[in-house]
């Protein structure tokens, strides 16, 4: 199994339909140089919480805005590394 | 051409939500600072985090209604719930304009944006045997027959249409209400809108994290919306038929503006670009000056989003005067009833007026530090102000807002134009394109299996990116809108727009909902198909790829959906509100809806996928025909007797003793009135709502030069639920 940021990385490049994987870097902001939008963001939150089978809490989401963000989150919340 | 316009006055209002049956009693219960949500035990056990609604006490409602079987084409069956709803508020709107409770040949809007998704959900149980296809669901599902319940229940015989236009969905009934007034049209209009809560869509908006237990409209700490359901109905009448009868007059409807977002399907333009247009269109439609306007019964849903692109619109549009403009939404007390938000907003704004007393915002306890306007709080305000405007906007960026007075004065004259078709878009099936689908028609040969689906790819035409999750029938509308009009619009983008049609709207995507929950449970419902389980989805969609702002408007009248939307765009070029519209109707595939619709066996042909669409312009620039006319008429247990009753209208009204050409997606007994008839499903197959879109394609392209075979073409089509349109074409 691929670690979690390979996985994420994956995650955020299929819903926001990005081609180029080494776009996603840790500093990548995800909406303004990535392109995702509101509701991207949170269909890219709902894969996380169902494949890691963690809860993000409502608070931790706005925290969310770079690459590294999610990542930090997705451990924070325990999805294993 | 200008001509002097009629003016419109509010007759009589109707109106049910979780706050009480009539509009009297919801708008004391909002003065005294009730909340309508309420525990829904249903929902416990499914992990939602929230599980209040503001519903409706439905043994209150049944004890008014009485009996509440209705017909279809399936059989008898018990009305869905929103028309229940919808048939208590019509009646008191009825009986407080004077009238009986019989709504007669007097046209009925509806709107209605979610339709009936409890009529597939059995009572009192979860969705566990739930199945949107079964055949006594489809039959009562979709809003359209919604809206034909509720007609039926009325004695509803002239015109009726059903309209999805979201959230704002009220406010464009409103509008098409003073349209039919101010014009001559009608001298009496029943609008309004109704909407249930259903399990399915709160699921989806519990999922997107949409939803509060409490709406706080422009607090800092808003969390969402909170889920509402209910009816309301106006009378919107003709000033001199009321004055003649002696009715009293409730208030003055002086106009209404639209625009459409473009901007994303379920989120506003931050900039509230959209919701300032329409705002401002409606003020000058009016003859309003900003600093007149004493009150703004806002949308205020009291998401994020909403309430903070409403201000930054309010501030856009009343500038100086924004700070002393006294601001609430009801929806803090109410709940949101999405497609009858606005016609109860309307009954409210109406009221306060006609008291002297604005309502609070029902739930804000700490202002938005930056707000700009004046939002009441704590309690309601007295007040000598006269006019009001109230606000709607609704997902796919639908723009609305409507403009009460409480006493008459000047309005600016109308204009009225011709209207002509300079282009057309169709697939029909297999046949992609306008001259494959004309092509196909000519050969005369019946429909095969093999023909019911489109064969191209779509990203093919669409291109790669952005086709997630992106509903069937959108899919359809925009690929043949991209290969039959790619230079639309030939005016500015915020001049332009789309009225689109269906009888089953992003059905794919609703169905889909139904399955993940079915599948997994609530938590299991993939909130990314709500933004194609709208029903405008097809035309918004499309309008954001294209940037076009002007218009947006989605209706829901069964099989005659598409030739409706036609015709409600060719009225709104005609007013002069935009300029250029795309309008016709698209249908995408799904197998387990063509089973049920078989099952029920209205239609007699095969069920297809397909597209029409005309393009309409106030400028003559590459037209080859005009819109001259159109007549509606509804009658529940016979569609056919409805198209009939439209067709001698409206050749009656012209002076026509007969047309040249008739073109019908079924076949129907209307050979005396023309010399020609062509029925089109027989050999392009029955594609629902977009069948009639369709013949309305194949009808102009009669009149199409170098081999124009006819001077004018009727375009006439019934549905299963009873709606009939008939409209008339000819060559320029």
């Amino acid at each position: 199994m691929a670690d979690l940021r390979e996985q994420l990385r994956a995650i955020i490049a299929e819903i926001a339909e990005i081609d180029d994987l080494s776009r996603i870097t840790d500093d990548a902001n995800l909406y303004k140089e990535l392109g995702v939008d509101s509701m991207q963001a949170l269909e890219i939150v709902l894969e996380l919480e169902k494949r890691f089978n963690v809860a993000i809490p409502e608070a931790k989401l706005k925290e969310i805005k770079t690459f590294g963000d999610a990542v930090r989150v997705a451990k924070d919340a325990g999805a294993p590394d | 051409m200008s001509g002097t316009r009629r003016t419109a006055v509010i007759t009589g209002m109707g109106a049910v939500c979780s706050l009480g049956l009539s509009p009297e009693a919801i708008f004391d219960a909002v003065i005294a600072g009730a909340n309508g949500a309420r525990d829904v035990a249903r929902w416990h056990g499914e992990g939602l985090r929230i599980t209040r609604a503001a519903v409706v006490d439905r043994d209150a409602v049944r004890a008014v209604l009485g009996a509440s079987i209705g017909s279809s084409a399936h059989g008898n069956l018990e009305m869905p719930w929103a028309s229940q709803m919808g048939v208590v508020a019509a009646r008191r709107a009825l009986i407080d304009a004077g009238r009986d409770g019989r709504l007669a040949d007097t046209p009925l809007v509806a709107s209605c944006t979610i339709g009936a998704p409890g009529a597939a959900e059995p009572p009192d149980k979860r969705w566990v045997a739930m199945d949107p296809t079964r055949p006594e669901a489809l039959a009562r599902y979709a809003e359209g027959a919604v809206v034909a319940y509720l007609a039926e229940a009325i004695h509803a015989s002239g015109p009726v249409q059903c309209l999805m236009s979201t959230c704002a969905g009220g406010n464009y009934a409103m509008g098409a209400a003073l349209d039919m007034v101010t014009s001559g049209r009608a001298k009496q209009v029943l609008a309004g809108g109704v909407e249930e809560v259903s399990t399915m869509v709160f699921t989806s908006f519990h999922q997107l994290r949409a939803v509060a237990d409490t709406c706080k409209p422009f607090d800092v700490d808003r969390k969402g919306l909170l889920f509402g359901e209910g009816a309301a109905f106006l009378v919107v009448e003709d000033e001199e038929h009321a004055v003649a009868r002696g009715a009293s007059i409730r208030a003055y409807l002086l106009g209404v503006g639209y625009a459409n977002d473009a901007h994303h399907l379920v989120a506003p333009d931050e900039n509230g670009a959209g919701a300032a247009t329409a705002m401002r269109h409606a003020l000058y439609e009016a003859g309003v000056a900003s600093a007149e306007v004493g009150y703004v019964n806002a949308h205020g849903t009291g998401t994020e989003a909403n309430d903070a692109a409403e201000l930054v619109a309010l501030k856009t549009v009343f500038a100086d005067d924004a700070p002393r403009l006294a601001v609430s939404s009801t929806k803090g007390a109410t709940g949101h009833l999405m497609g009858a938000a606005g016609a109860l907003e309307a009954a409210l704004t109406t009221l306060a007026l006609e008291r002297g007393l604005l309502p609070q915002n029902v739930g804000l306890d700490t202002p938005v530090p930056d707000a700009g306007v004046d939002l009441l709080r704590d309690r309601p305000r007295k007040t000598t102000t006269d006019i009001a405007l109230s606000a709607g906007f609704g997902f796919g960026g639908n723009d609305a807002a409507i403009i009460l007075a409480r006493r008459r004065r000047a309005l600016p004259d109308i204009v009225t134009r011709p209207v002509y078709v300079t282009g057309m878009a169709a697939l029909a099936g297999a046949s992609f394109g306008v001259p494959s689908v004309l092509a196909r028609f000519h050969t005369g040969a019946t429909v095969s299996e093999s023909e019911r689906r489109v064969t191209f790819a779509p990203d093919a035409v669409l291109g790669k990116k952005g086709l997630r999750h992106v509903d069937r029938g959108a899919i359809l509308w925009a690929a043949a809108l991209e290969r039959d009009l790619q230079s639309f619009p030939k005016v500015a983008s915020e001049r332009a727009g789309a009225v689109f049609g269906a009888a089953y709207p992003a059905y794919q995507q609703v169905v889909g909902i139904m399955r993940d929950y079915q599948s997994g449970g609530a938590l299991n419902v993939n909130p990314m198909r709500v933004p194609f389980a709208t029903a405008n989805c097809a035309a918004s969609w499309w309008l954001i790829r294209r940037g076009i702002k002007g218009y947006s408007n989605a209706v829901g009248s069964g099989e005659c959906a598409g030739l409706d939307a036609i015709v409600t765009a060719a009225r709104e070029i005609a007013r002069g509100r935009v300029d250029e519209l795309v309008a016709g109707g698209a249908e995408g595939e799904l197998d387990e809806l063509w089973q049920g619709l078989a099952s029920i066996g209205w239609h007699r042909t095969l069920l297809t996928e397909g597209m029409g669409a005309l393009a309409l312009s106030s400028e003559p620039v590459g037209a080859w025909a005009r819109f001259v006319d159109a007549e509606h008429a509804f009658e529940r247990r016979r569609p056919s007797a409805a198209a009939e009753r439209a067709v001698e209208g409206l050749l009656a009204r012209l002076k026509l003793p007969l047309v040249d050409v008739l073109v019908t997606p079924r076949p129907l007994s209307l050979e005396a009135h023309a010399n020609h008839v062509h029925v089109t499903t027989e050999t392009l197959g029955d594609a629902l709502g977009a069948s009639s879109a369709l013949a309305a394609v194949v009808g102009v392209s009669f009149l199409q030069p170098p081999k124009r075979t006819a001077a004018q073409v009727l375009v006439v089509s019934d549905s299963m639920d009873g709606y009939a349109t008939a409209a008339l074409f000819e060559g320029v």
